[in-house]
């Protein structure tokens, strides 16, 4: 089960509204790379992981993760919190108050909502490590664009921060896979499905 | 990191110590024996008063709350049952 600390990891503090900015921000909370895919992704993979350290750490960053999604959706909130309809309108967010006012709702930059169809739970520790080392480059990779596109030192601070951990958990990531490809034995060189196929042999 | 929210001695103990302690933990997960991080760790959770292996993620409880993972030498967080596995499970009639 978890708990919630009433702080966030990094403290956000942002003095201007954008709302054009927002709107590519949220990509991050609610998008194909965003957090919240991350955090579930990471969470629902647990459960068929074999190995003690994979569990442990899936458990550690996925809930991590659930940190950064505070953290996104406090600067979305920030940044369109004083928004008045005129800047909505002329920042292009006029399409997403209709929708959503200034609540954060999780979507694309592009506007779709979220969905589960940008992650895979495959059950197969090799198979989900890999997925979860492009995950974290993925993230990064968008946390690069969106400092390619924003000129708020307010938002880019925090920004870095959260690309900086996207780098960490790829590196933990690529040490549980090798920890994992070390454990598998000469049958099974290819590196198919150690858990599953364990499993049927029983 | 920027210091807004809170002063430079405040920003420390609010985000600096617990980042580092956290940062710590996803380390230990990959090096579960490494001695000198488990030390650093025990180091770090005294100074913000925080119980380290034996506690949840980020808990915030008193060090005396249980001594016992300053003897540990190895990273006893990762180490099984999980509480989605049954043999972490009491059921009915358990002591």
């Amino acid at each position: 089960m978890w708990s919630y600390e009433k702080r966030l990891q990094y403290p956000v503090r942002i003095k201007n509204t954008n709302p054009r900015l927002a709107s590519a921000i949220i990509s991050q909370y609610g998008g194909p790379d965003g957090e919240l895919g991350a955090s579930l992704r990471y969470l629902s993979q647990r459960y068929s992981m074999p190995y003690d350290d994979t569990k442990a750490a899936l458990t550690d960053i996925g809930t991590e993760e659930l940190g950064h999604l505070e953290m996104i959706g406090s600067i979305v909130h920030q940044l369109t919190r004083n928004l008045t309809p005129e800047e909505a309108v002329k920042g292009g967010f006029d399409a997403y108050l209709v929708d959503h006012t200034t609540g954060v709702y999780p979507q694309a930059a592009a506007g779709f909502p979220y969905t589960t169809a940008s992650m895979q739970v495959k059950g197969d520790p090799i198979t989900d490590l890999h997925e979860n080392m492009a995950a974290e480059m993925k993230a990064r990779t968008t946390y690069d664009n969106i400092l390619r596109i924003s000129d708020d030192p307010d938002v880019n601070d925090v920004i870095r921060f959260l690309r900086a951990r996207e780098i960490v958990h790829y590196q933990r990531f690529g040490e549980l896979l090798c920890r994992t490809q070390q454990r598998l034995s000469e049958k099974n060189f290819f590196a198919f499905n150690p858990s599953f196929d364990k499993k049927q042999k029983r | 990191m920027a210091e807004h929210n809170c002063g430079k001695d405040n920003c420390r103990m609010a985000y600096a110590v617990p980042f580092a302690i956290w940062d710590l933990r996803l380390y230990l997960d990959t090096h579960p024996d490494d001695r000198e991080a488990i030390e650093k760790f025990r180091c770090l959770c005294r100074e913000a008063g925080m119980c380290c292996a034996c506690c949840g993620p980020m808990s915030m409880l008193p060090a005396s709350a249980d001594d016992r993972c300053v003897l540990e030498e190895h990273w006893n967080w990762i180490d099984g049952p999980w509480p989605w596995e049954p043999e972490a499970n009491c059921g009915k009639g358990c002591d």
